[in-house]
């Protein structure tokens, strides 16, 4: 296993309180494995993968663990993160423009990402790995003496995975890697991606709102739903059976190229405000096959048919 | 009802003080390069395209938000492109634009609901303040932000991103225009709420016998609301006809690209990608020939060389040498 969360909470602190983005959840990922985290805005999915490098508010609040191979994330200071971040995680952001310095040339930026985790290294050095790296995701090497805004967006996003792999990480965190692309542009970030998955032998928690994305690429898929991960499958069986009526709304409400589906279908009202969340089951309020004990206490995961959910429906008890 | 005749618009490309000395031709970028389609009334027409592609600026050009370059739009006869500024504006009534991102079409510092009845006050609807008002809570009950009288006195900053997109159609409807451009309406939403919004927005189309300009990038959606699609590349129409023929037999190699580009939820069906390479050309140096020729799979010698018109093919119409 190469990361793993166990009985993780992360809450922001906030005037009304405390507001629980990711709330008691167990996660893991095996070494070359692809794990999608669905969810709609909100429900805690990019919170869960930016606590994992600890990059949230100093006032943010952990409790539980979270392991990278035997190191222990949840207590360690700023200091002690610091030498994990990049090095043995990677992370490639939603919008590249935002998180790529526009003042300085690629190269720069590539030598100064080296050179926290390997103090000695040459800038002779550090070109000869970012040319490799650049050219492993499809850019001309000559180019690193350009800016960032000097690329398009597609282009971008490429310069921030190798951004992210030059370091060899061990497991890399993409958070909505394709949502600010283009249809064209995405498919050939997806093939990329995956490529260098093969390769790198790669292990990768991919965050995103869409699950065709992750369908194209994950091994598995945790399905979130206001700070629960409410349905854990492999993506066939998410697919084919879902459990969850989360899963099942979310999935009939995607919209597919089959042209004889017409129906729209959505999901009522609005994932629930996370300071003040539901008793119970927090997915109850909109939920069609609601029973009465899911408004008055939290269901426990179950495990059905090689899928894990977390709903009442499943677990047998009426009480 | 709506007729638009070889539309184009040139944005001139600044040039630097040395080369405006060295007389250096003025280059232009050609956004949307003689375009043609028609729109019957009560009818969706969904203009389809990557970024750059020009289809943000014909749906300005539309509203003659901006002055097209060339070209002619006729609204029920009515020569849009002619119009002087005065007739132009009583005539605005007629047609409204709802755009992508609602927290930059609203006024901060106005309050939802007399950013919604600004429009009567300017058009003369209503009469009345109070009538005015009470048209405004009637619009705001339609669009299902209920009660209203909840969200007629609040900031754009204090309601959610959904619901903020409702003020927009709002104020869009509230005019009862007869064309709506909805420029990439619901692509910054979450996908539940962006199914929510879809519906809403065909629940009003039949309700108001709206005719719609649908632009979007996501072909996957076009499919609930559209009659007719438009595909557009680097400011031309390469495909347009029926939605269903399209969608079932796409015939230009790019809209076979864009479609098979679309992600698949079912895991089995791992679809055959036409994923072209690299990314459109710079509009300011565009390709010679077909446009699409350095990308395309199936190019040919005559593509690098002359421009394909658009020509009938099965029903359609399409701008490519293979047909």
């Amino acid at each position: 296993m190469i990361f793993e969360a166990k009985d993780l909470r992360i809450y922001y602190k906030t005037k009304k309180g405390y507001v629980k983005a990711v709330d008691n959840i167990n996660f893991s990922v095996e070494k070359g494995q692809t794990v999608g985290l669905v969810g709609e805005s909100g429900c805690g999915k990019s919170t869960f993968g930016q606590g994992i490098l600890k990059i949230l508010p100093p006032t943010t609040y952990y409790s539980g663990n979270m392991r990278i191979e035997d190191i222990e994330l949840v207590g360690l200071n700023e200091n002690e993160i610091r030498k994990i971040r990049g090095k043995k995680i990677g992370m490639i952001f939603q919008d590249p423009m935002t998180s790529l310095n526009p003042v300085m040339k690629i190269e720069k930026l590539f030598f100064e990402t080296l050179k926290t985790h390997e103090p000695d290294i040459t800038e002779e050095e550090a070109r000869e790995r970012t040319a490799k790296v650049l050219e492993k995701v499809g850019i001309e090497p000559k180019r690193m003496s350009e800016y960032s805004f000097q690329f398009s967006g597609g282009m971008r996003q490429r310069v921030m995975i190798a951004l992210a792999l030059v370091l060899n990480p061990i497991l890399v965190i993409a958070d909505e890697p394709t949502t600010s692309l283009d249809v064209i542009v995405q498919a050939q970030i997806m093939k990329l991606l995956n490529e260098l998955r093969k390769e790198y032998d790669m292990s990768m928690i991919l965050i995103t709102h869409d699950l065709g994305v992750v369908a194209e690429m994950a091994d598995k898929i945790c399905v979130m739903y206001a700070g629960h991960i409410v349905e854990e499958a492999s993506s066939e069986n998410l697919y084919y059976n879902p459990k969850h009526p989360y899963t099942k709304l979310l999935l009939k409400s995607i919209p597919n190229t089959d042209i004889n589906d017409l129906e729209l279908k959505y999901i009522p009202g609005f994932p629930p405000d996370l300071s003040n969340p539901p008793v119970g089951c927090r997915f109850s309020p909109r939920c069609p096959f609601k029973k009465e004990i899911c408004e008055v206490k939290e269901p426990p995961i179950v495990e059905v048919e090689g899928s894990k959910v977390k709903c009442w429906l499943y677990s047998g008890v009426e009480k | 009802m709506i007729r638009v005749e070889n539309l184009k618009k040139y944005f001139p490309v600044k040039r630097t003080v040395g080369e405006i000395l060295l007389r250096v031709p003025q280059r232009f970028v050609k956004a949307v390069d003689g375009i043609s389609f028609t729109i019957s009334k009560g009818e969706t027409f969904g203009l389809v395209g990557e970024s750059g592609s020009g289809k943000t600026t014909t749906g300005r050009l539309m509203l003659r938000l901006i002055e097209p370059t060339a070209g002619k739009i006729f609204f029920e006869d009515v020569d849009v492109t002619q119009l002087s500024k005065d007739e132009l504006r009583k005539f605005r009534k007629n047609f409204q634009i709802i755009f992508q991102d609602p927290m930059a079409a609203l006024n901060p510092y106005m309050k939802v609901g007399e950013a919604i009845k600004h429009g009567l006050e300017i058009h003369n609807i209503g009469g009345s303040n109070m009538e005015r008002k009470k048209l405004v809570m009637e619009m705001l009950e339609r669009v299902n932000l209920s009660p209203p009288e909840d969200f007629y006195y609040r900031y754009p900053h204090e309601i959610s991103g959904g619901q903020r997109q409702r003020i927009v159609i709002a104020r869009a409807l509230i005019l009862k225009p007869k064309f709506v451009v909805a420029d990439e309406a619901i692509a910054m939403l979450d996908v539940s709420v962006r199914s929510q919004l879809l519906q809403l927005l065909i629940d009003l189309k039949n309700e108001f016998n709206l005719t719609f300009l649908f632009i979007t990038h996501d072909l996957a959606t076009t499919k609930y609301i559209c009659n007719k699609i438009g595909v557009m590349y680097l400011g031309k129409i390469v495909e347009i006809g029926k939605f269903r023929e399209i969608y079932n037999e796409p015939l230009h190699p790019y809209t076979k690209a864009l479609i098979s580009a679309v992600p698949e939820p079912d895991p089995k069906k791992k679809k055959k990608k036409l994923i072209p390479e690299g990314e459109v050309p710079n509009p300011i140096n565009p390709p010679p020939g077909c446009k699409f020729h350095p990308r395309c799979p199936f190019a040919m010698d005559i593509c690098k060389t002359v421009e394909p018109e658009l020509k009938e093919v099965n029903g359609r119409l399409i701008a490519c040498h293979l047909y």
